[in-house]
């Protein structure tokens, strides 16, 4: 029988863009797999691994929350709208540049490199000096503006000094 | 309070709705919101605050306006840039209405400064960016009795409610804990439509002038939910958790907490 399954644009990359997709099932469990199916990699933005949805998503059948219905085991029928709803928080990326100043013992580790891996943001250094005791990186770091605080804080962590770059002297 | 005669021609169209009339303007304009955020969602809902006479307006943001914020930051302007939010923010509204009394706060807030920030006011807005910020404004209008009006938004969705104290859900029902930042779409799908935060912004000070003039039915207990993109508002019920670890049965969450924390990534 055919659901309608209503996706929210985060997770809009894995069904080619769509808004609204079919799916089959008799509850939400079997709904969810059987996205899973057309849509591979879906789940598991939906799912815990043992199959319990996510507590930063919410998923609704029809207008309730299944949480209050009977989690994966509720009952759907043909008609329904399921709406897979995610916490969202805002935040367009922004770009921010700084000066990074490194203390001499950690000139040598990927700390970008892990800035990047860790807090997904995109970095791009614009200048530098570096040499075996001195370590100036001007950079400009892009993402969430709650990443770029962490992946500030990360950097600070390990010794280094993060200044804003006031004035627009690298562009 | 008397209106002069310029504030009768400034709320004429207030005044001449039977739900605001002589005594609601009176009301907003007596009356103290608090606008957390002056971004993209800060920006409509300010400015419609202002112009609607709402007595004091506290804006609390500690960022300074980028370039591209203007896309959708519709009270900063091209001269703003390198300028605290704050700051402009005030300008622009004070430009518009010199009724209303501006406070801008500058420091980023925290657990250690949000009762004091929040105290004195009788809305809380939510218009911020990011988890740790939304959950730790959640538990401070829990913990001191403040009705809160949250929306949020992303590329082309939108979310708004009304948390009301000691009645109904609180944000931590809906999405008991933030999402681990790798999971959290990366930057390079981020972005979003500028009119979007117009759009909710737009309804949160709508929910705010409705919660301080005590009319019409507020989102309190329902999430609305849009979408740019297919232009479709949908209402999902929203309820108390019974298991909510702020406002349920047995609450885990009996105080303020470190919210960076509670957002951390642990790889």
């Amino acid at each position: 029988m055919a659901i309608i399954v209503r996706i929210p644009t985060p997770l809009r990359t894995l069904t080619g863009g769509k808004s609204e997709v079919d799916a089959s099932g008799a509850n939400i469990l079997e709904i969810i797999n059987d996205l899973e199916k057309t849509y591979p990699g879906i789940k598991e933005r939906i799912c815990e691994k043992n199959d319990q949805v996510r507590r930063f998503v919410n998923v609704y059948l029809n207008d309730e929350d299944i949480r209050f219905i009977d989690n994966n085991d509720s009952k759907v029928k043909d008609g329904d709208t399921v709406s897979i709803i995610p916490a969202i928080a805002g935040g367009a990326s922004e770009k921010k540049k700084f000066y990074l100043n490194y203390p001499q013992e950690v000139i040598k580790d990927p700390l970008i490199y892990l800035i990047g891996k860790n807090y997904n943001v995109i970095t791009n250094i614009r200048s530098a000096s570096i040499s075996n005791d001195i370590g100036i990186i001007a950079i400009e770091v892009e993402g969430e503006p709650a990443d770029i605080e962490k992946a500030i804080k990360f950097l600070e962590s390990k010794g280094v000094s993060v200044e804003p770059i006031v004035l627009d002297i690298i562009e | 309070m008397d209106f002069t005669e310029e504030q009768i021609k400034r709320y004429a169209r207030h005044i001449i709705l039977p739900e605001v009339g002589g005594e609601g303007q009176e009301r907003l304009l007596s009356s103290k919101v608090l606008l957390i955020g002056a971004g993209g969602l800060g920006a409509p809902c300010g400015l419609y605050l202002g112009a609607a006479g709402i007595g004091t307006l506290g804006i609390a943001d500690f960022d300074t306006v980028d370039l591209s914020n203007l896309q959708r930051q519709i009270w900063h302007g091209n001269k703003d840039v390198g300028r605290y939010k704050v700051d402009s923010a005030k300008d622009s509204i004070e430009r518009i209405n010199p009724d209303v009394k501006v406070i801008a706060y500058k420091d980023k807030i925290s657990k250690d400064n949000i009762h004091e920030l929040i105290k004195d006011y009788d809305v809380i807005i939510d218009a911020t960016d990011n988890f740790p910020t939304r959950y730790l404004i959640n538990d401070a209008c829990h913990f001191y009795g403040k009705p809160l009006v949250y929306g949020s938004i992303f590329r082309f969705d939108g979310q708004a409610t009304v948390f009301l104290p000691d009645k109904g859900p609180c944000y931590r029902c809906l999405f008991p804990s933030p999402p681990p930042a790798g999971l959290v779409p990366s930057c390079q799908e981020a972005g979003v439509l500028g009119v979007l935060p117009g759009v909710i912004g737009a309804i949160q000070a709508n929910e705010a002038i409705k919660i301080i003039l005590n009319i019409g039915t507020t989102l309190n207990g329902r999430l609305l939910i849009y979408d740019a993109l297919d232009m479709k508002f949908t209402e999902m019920k929203l309820r108390q958790d019974k298991t909510c670890p702020l406002c349920g049965e047995t609450p885990t969450v009996l105080d303020l907490i470190e919210y960076e924390e509670l957002c951390e990534f642990k790889a």
